[in-house]
């Protein structure tokens, strides 16, 4: 077993009134791609926001590479569903934001930003506005934002949730090829099972508010994965297992 | 330019029938002086009226910008604290009930025929329009921008000068323009109730000696000075926003 990448024990939180968060567990371990799925509205996001800092905990611990997290901001990339890119900044320069908000110089940010332009698809677009830019192309944007930041834990609230099926399927097929290459510590909030099982290691089902994990599905399909793959029995029994999880018909990719 | 073909058609039209109403109904020019008349009189005392223009300028753009970097200061204390908008906001409201006409003379009472109550009247004018735009502008930020700053571990200032105040920009402009329509007027008003040069005093001149084509004459050279100076912030946003200019579609209705 690896070393834990992110652990969290016991959280619990208040989303002003709204209790979010009860007791909740669970251990991602470093390198490792993990998926949090479950009703609308259980607090999904609430996770990432109070790992964050956004939302402040009534109990609990997290961890991160072994260390306690005391002060929240240097441990998490979080990348917010509507990926939030400044419609002022080029993509290049809204790539190079998390960077330079932590201090590095713009020179430098976009030194380390070039080598992966390509990599993003996003060659020979570094000076158009975020209103120029596809769906599709904006999320890659927010996602190497997130990224460049260079910390342990990647926290991203169903980056693809907005795109349509098809540029949807293309980004999770992309995401593979490109996580397989870098091994972040990821950890995803989606609501669609069938991307889930596609690019995680392990997926955590949640229960309705507050949430806590209601079940651990380990997903031990070999990389490389690639589309083919959904087809597979092997890919289904994952599929179902979860919708079992969450109680809704096995058909269909919700 | 095209787009400002309807406008000048009314304009000329407008100027047609006055023309008109003048020539045909023989009305004196000490009363109602029509358009060419108007025009052959301030084309005549061009050299007094260009000799006035430059100070209400002068005073306009001067107090306009003090107002402008006021305004952009106190929306900074605004924004960064509860109580200072708590504090202020009310005050700025008052300043706009103020009724300039009587104002203004009290103004130049206090302050002479100088530059000084030019500038204090634009300023109070023009410093609300802006300060309002400003702190609204503020308020539209993105909460998920926001709180992408917030998790990346941005600072008040930088989330200040790097999130808020470009947000804001957009609304910042159209208080500009509302405030610059009112400022030539507000220095006419000061220069009206006294004041040794400028459009103001020369209408109040002109008046005085019953001459209406002067009068109608200085008041053609306030609009102009006013639209072009409203055209002007037409031109520095598009500078200053080019995000804008690349995608949004309502950049085509100013052309």
């Amino acid at each position: 077993m690896t070393s834990a990448g992110l652990s969290v024990q016991g959280l619990s939180a208040h989303w002003d009134d709204l209790h979010v968060l009860e007791g909740l567990s669970f251990t991602v371990e470093e390198g490792q791609f993990t998926s949090i799925v479950g009703p609308s509205g259980c607090g999904k996001s609430s996770t990432f926001a109070a790992l964050t800092g956004e939302i402040p905990l009534e109990s609990g611990n997290v961890s991160v590479a072994g260390r306690p997290v005391v002060e929240h901001g240097r441990e998490f990339a979080w990348m917010p569903q509507s990926g939030a890119l400044l419609p002022w900044r080029s993509a290049l320069d809204n790539a190079t934001l998390g960077l330079e908000l932590s201090g590095t110089p713009r020179a430098q940010a976009r030194e380390r930003a070039l080598p992966f332009l390509e990599g993003f698809g996003l060659e020979g677009f570094e000076d158009s506005w975020p209103s120029e830019l596809s769906g599709g192309m904006a999320q890659r944007v927010a996602l190497l934002r997130t990224v460049l930041m260079d910390r342990p834990v990647l926290l991203l609230d169903e980056p693809f949730g907005a795109l349509d099926a098809l540029t949807r399927r293309a980004m999770q097929d992309w995401l593979e090829r490109l996580w397989e290459k870098h091994r972040w510590t990821v950890v995803l909030i989606t609501h669609d099972v069938r991307e889930a099982v596609f690019l995680s290691d392990r997926v955590f089902v949640y229960s309705d508010r507050p949430a806590a994990v209601a079940a651990t599905v380990e997903i031990d399909i070999p990389r490389p994965r690639r589309l083919e793959l959904i087809q597979t029995p092997q890919f289904a029994r994952m599929e179902s297992e979860i919708l079992t999880h969450l109680s809704l018909p096995s058909s269909g990719s919700k | 330019m095209r787009r400002a073909i309807p406008a000048t058609i009314l304009f000329l039209l407008l100027l047609g029938t006055w023309q008109l109403y003048c020539t045909l109904g023989h009305i004196g020019n000490d009363v109602l002086p029509s358009p060419s008349h108007v025009a052959r009189a301030g084309w005549d005392d061009r050299g007094d009226l260009w000799a006035n223009t430059l100070p209400t300028l002068l005073a306009t753009t001067l107090g306009f910008t003090l107002a402008t970097v006021s305004a952009f200061l106190l929306s900074l204390l605004i924004d960064r604290w509860n109580f200072a908008r708590q504090a202020v906001m009310p005050a700025l409201i008052v300043s706009q009930t103020l009724p300039i006409v009587v104002l203004a003379p009290l103004v130049v009472i206090w302050f002479g025929f100088g530059l000084t109550p030019k500038l204090i009247l634009v300023a109070l004018v023009t410093f609300f329009p802006v300060t309002v735009a400003l702190v609204e502008g503020y308020s539209t930020t993105d909460p998920d921008a926001a709180a992408l700053f917030r998790s990346i571990g941005a600072g008040w200032w930088a989330t200040f000068r790097k999130l808020r105040l470009p947000t804001a920009l957009p609304s910042f402009f159209t208080g500009l323009r509302i405030a610059i329509t009112y400022a030539v007027v507000a220095t006419v008003f000061a220069e009206y109730a006294g004041s040794e040069k400028g459009l103001g005093i020369y209408m109040q001149v002109a008046k005085n000696s019953f001459r209406t084509d002067l009068v109608l004459a200085a008041v053609a050279v306030t609009s102009a000075v006013t639209l072009a100076l409203f055209l002007l912030t037409h031109l520095i946003e598009r500078r200053v926003i080019p995000w804008r200019t690349a995608t949004d579609g309502r950049w085509e209705g100013t052309k």
